[in-house]
């Protein structure tokens, strides 16, 4: 199969084209893979061991005393760097900072309520609800 | 990162305690003390009372995350703070009631108490409900736009 790569500018004008005469079994193997290739991370586990895993599949990441931990629904991962460098590499993933020491994926949140105080409960896809400070969130606006 | 401006809150929340008191002194003065007149300073009257009161909001000020719990014990000590408020006024002004008054008056700070709370809440409720709306189409679009069907040409 012939394969032709074109070098453009602007980073969210990337995508992978098929050209193809009808879908094949191979051809859905390239378009899913082209899908889920998301962007991967490496983490360390709560086992000690140097894992990746991938973006899109981080419900949200959360700085507790100085270190950054990325929760995946299954696992937890603690990742280098800090948290306002995670809230500003992947803003355009969809990640925004919820409060002072949370910046979540909105792919992921289910929904959000009010709760006391002028904050906001965030609940996940996964069941977890986590707490939305109203003066780190204008996106709520 | 840009931060939401929290003096708005306490705005709304200083005009909705404007209007609740206004109304609560207009009734409790229409059945408790029919004829009682009042200059025009009376007027001044519910807006100092609300501006007290909503600077009491400044206890639920903390540099932690607050849990369901201790906001909830914050809101109590603030009520009891907006009774003291009410009453030591009063006091300070000579002004002094009988038990049954200072019972229907304090039922009457709680009852505006808990109005401008319940309104705030209905806001924040209004505020979820867009956003939850916004999200779903954002998701939507994130998500079509993913899964972009092949082109045909």
């Amino acid at each position: 199969m012939r394969v032709d790569i074109e070098k453009i500018v602007r980073k969210e004008d990337e995508r992978v084209l098929i050209s193809c005469i009808e879908m094949t079994p191979d051809i859905e193997d390239i378009r899913d893979y082209a899908l889920h290739k998301g962007i991967e991370l490496t983490g360390l586990t709560v086992q000690n061991h140097m894992e990746r895993f991938l973006l899109e599949n981080v419900y949200y990441f959360e700085a507790i005393d100085e270190k950054v931990f990325a929760y995946t629904g299954k696992k937890v991962y603690e990742i280098k760097g800090r948290l306002y460098e995670v809230e500003k590499t992947y803003s355009s993933h969809h990640f925004v900072r919820c409060s002072k020491s949370v910046v979540l994926n909105l792919m992921l949140l289910d929904n959000i309520s009010p709760a006391l105080n002028g904050r906001f409960f965030a609940h996940m896809k996964n069941g977890e609800k986590i707490i939305i400070s109203r003066q780190y969130a204008p996106f709520l606006r | 990162m840009k931060k939401d401006n929290p003096l708005t809150d306490i705005l709304l929340a200083f005009f909705i305690t404007t209007a609740c008191i206004t109304i609560l002194e207009g009734t409790l003065g229409v059945l408790l003390f029919p004829d009682l007149r009042f200059g025009y300073t009376a007027f001044f009257s519910p807006p100092l009372f609300a501006l007290l009161t909503s600077s009491s909001g400044l206890v639920m000020l903390s540099r932690k995350e607050l849990s369901v719990r201790q906001v909830i014990v914050r809101r109590i000590l603030q009520l009891i703070w907006i009774e003291v408020i009410v009453f030591g006024l009063n006091l300070i002004a000579g002004i002094t009631f009988e038990p049954f008054i200072i019972a229907v008056l304090s039922l009457g700070v709680a009852a505006v108490f808990v109005t401008v709370n319940l309104m705030m809440w209905l806001n924040d409720r209004r505020i979820a409900s867009n956003f939850n709306r916004k999200l779903r189409s954002m998701q939507d679009e994130a998500q079509s736009q993913q899964s972009c069907p092949p082109s045909e040409s």
